[in-house]
């Protein structure tokens, strides 16, 4: 479960208190409306024949990319509901932070789970094969004890091609886990200038 | 009274950049033992600080420390905005907790304005912490106030 009304007040408030304004941010259904109108309208021009392919092999082909193309439209707006949409705020032009609230309702016996958590991470700072870039962003995330890893599964095993920081914090701590990930925000702001000097 | 981080910048010379530091003999394990000795406190403070059992007691320690080296009184409000708290009532289990640790004293001037200090009477290593935190920690409100810069600078 990502959210309950309660937990989001309670972020909100927090937000405000640092001077900032919370954003909800829902693109999953642009994609979702998309993929699926397309969808709609092939299976609807079959129907009506007005797609119709007499070679048997091409039939084939086009089968198989129907079917393919049926099962993405589906699975990738459910993947970006679960990567992207959240909580977003706005710290600086070009700079966001993105807010992942995440409660566990049923209770492992075997592990013993922090309940409450929320996924901080930033947006992309730069593309991963930047060599200066990918040396500056570790320096920052080093010394600010950042994790390297978000809980994406694109990110858990370091396919996504770009750089973004990360953090992890539960209610009583949030406050100081959003203000670190935004003074790494910062450093890097102030740090990437002399880069491109 | 405590160790502190300045007396042994002094006892040593180690911020006068002019000349070169030379040990030699019982200087050299002196400055040894001094140092493990600062790591010691150091160790005994995270220590004390990782089983304050209260939720904000450590943040209210820390903020009391940095206050208390620039302002001569401190009530509970200040280290509320310090750690940029929104109601002080988050912190209020805090305060019960070390003034029953004995970290702190409270003076209940009135029944709201209440002057807290840090105990360093019974606790000397609160020296060191002071001085430690006072140099080298950055408050909640502090953090706020550099990021709000940068955010309002376009």
């Amino acid at each position: 479960m990502r959210n309950t009304p309660s937990l989001k007040e309670y972020i909100n408030r927090e937000i405000d208190n640092l001077g900032f304004k919370l954003q909800e941010k829902r693109r999953s259904w642009i994609s979702f409306l998309i993929l699926n109108s397309i969808s709609v309208l092939l299976l609807l021009l079959i129907e009506f024949k007005v797609i119709y392919i007499n070679i048997p092999l091409l039939n084939t082909f086009f089968r198989g990319f129907l079917i393919i193309y049926l099962f993405i439209s589906i699975t990738i707006p459910i993947l970006w509901r679960f990567s992207y949409d959240g909580l977003t705020v706005e710290v600086k032009k070009n700079y966001h932070v993105l807010l992942n609230p995440h409660y566990r309702i049923r209770k492992s016996k075997i592990k013993d789970y922090q309940l409450i958590g929320i996924y901080i991470s930033s947006n992309r700072v730069a593309f991963k094969f930047n060599k200066h870039k990918n040396k500056l962003f570790t320096d920052i995330v080093r010394t600010r004890w950042l994790p390297r890893k978000r809980k994406s599964i694109i990110s858990k095993y370091g396919l996504s091609p770009f750089l973004r920081f990360n953090e992890f914090s539960t209610p009583l701590n949030f406050q100081k886990q959003f203000l670190n990930i935004v003074l790494a925000l910062q450093e890097w702001d102030k740090e990437k200038k002399s880069i491109s000097r | 009274m405590g160790l502190s981080y300045q007396d042994f910048v002094k006892k040593y010379q180690l911020d006068d950049f002019k000349t070169g530091l030379e040990l030699r003999g019982h200087e050299k394990i002196n400055f040894y033992n001094d140092l493990n000795e600062i790591f010691k406190v150091i160790c005994k403070i995270f220590d004390k600080l990782t089983t304050i059992s209260s939720l904000r007691g450590g943040q209210v320690l820390m903020s009391l420390a940095k206050l208390q080296t620039r302002e001569s009184v401190v009530n509970k409000t200040d280290v509320k905005n310090g750690l940029n708290v929104d109601r002080l009532e988050k912190l209020m289990h805090a305060f019960d907790y070390l003034e029953q640790q004995n970290y702190i004293k409270i003076k209940r001037k009135t029944k709201k304005f209440h002057i807290i200090q840090l105990n360093d009477q019974d606790n000397p290593d609160f020296k060191l912490f002071q001085e430690i935190v006072q140099k080298f920690w950055r408050s909640p409100q502090e953090d706020k106030e550099s990021i709000r810069n940068w955010s309002d600078k376009k």
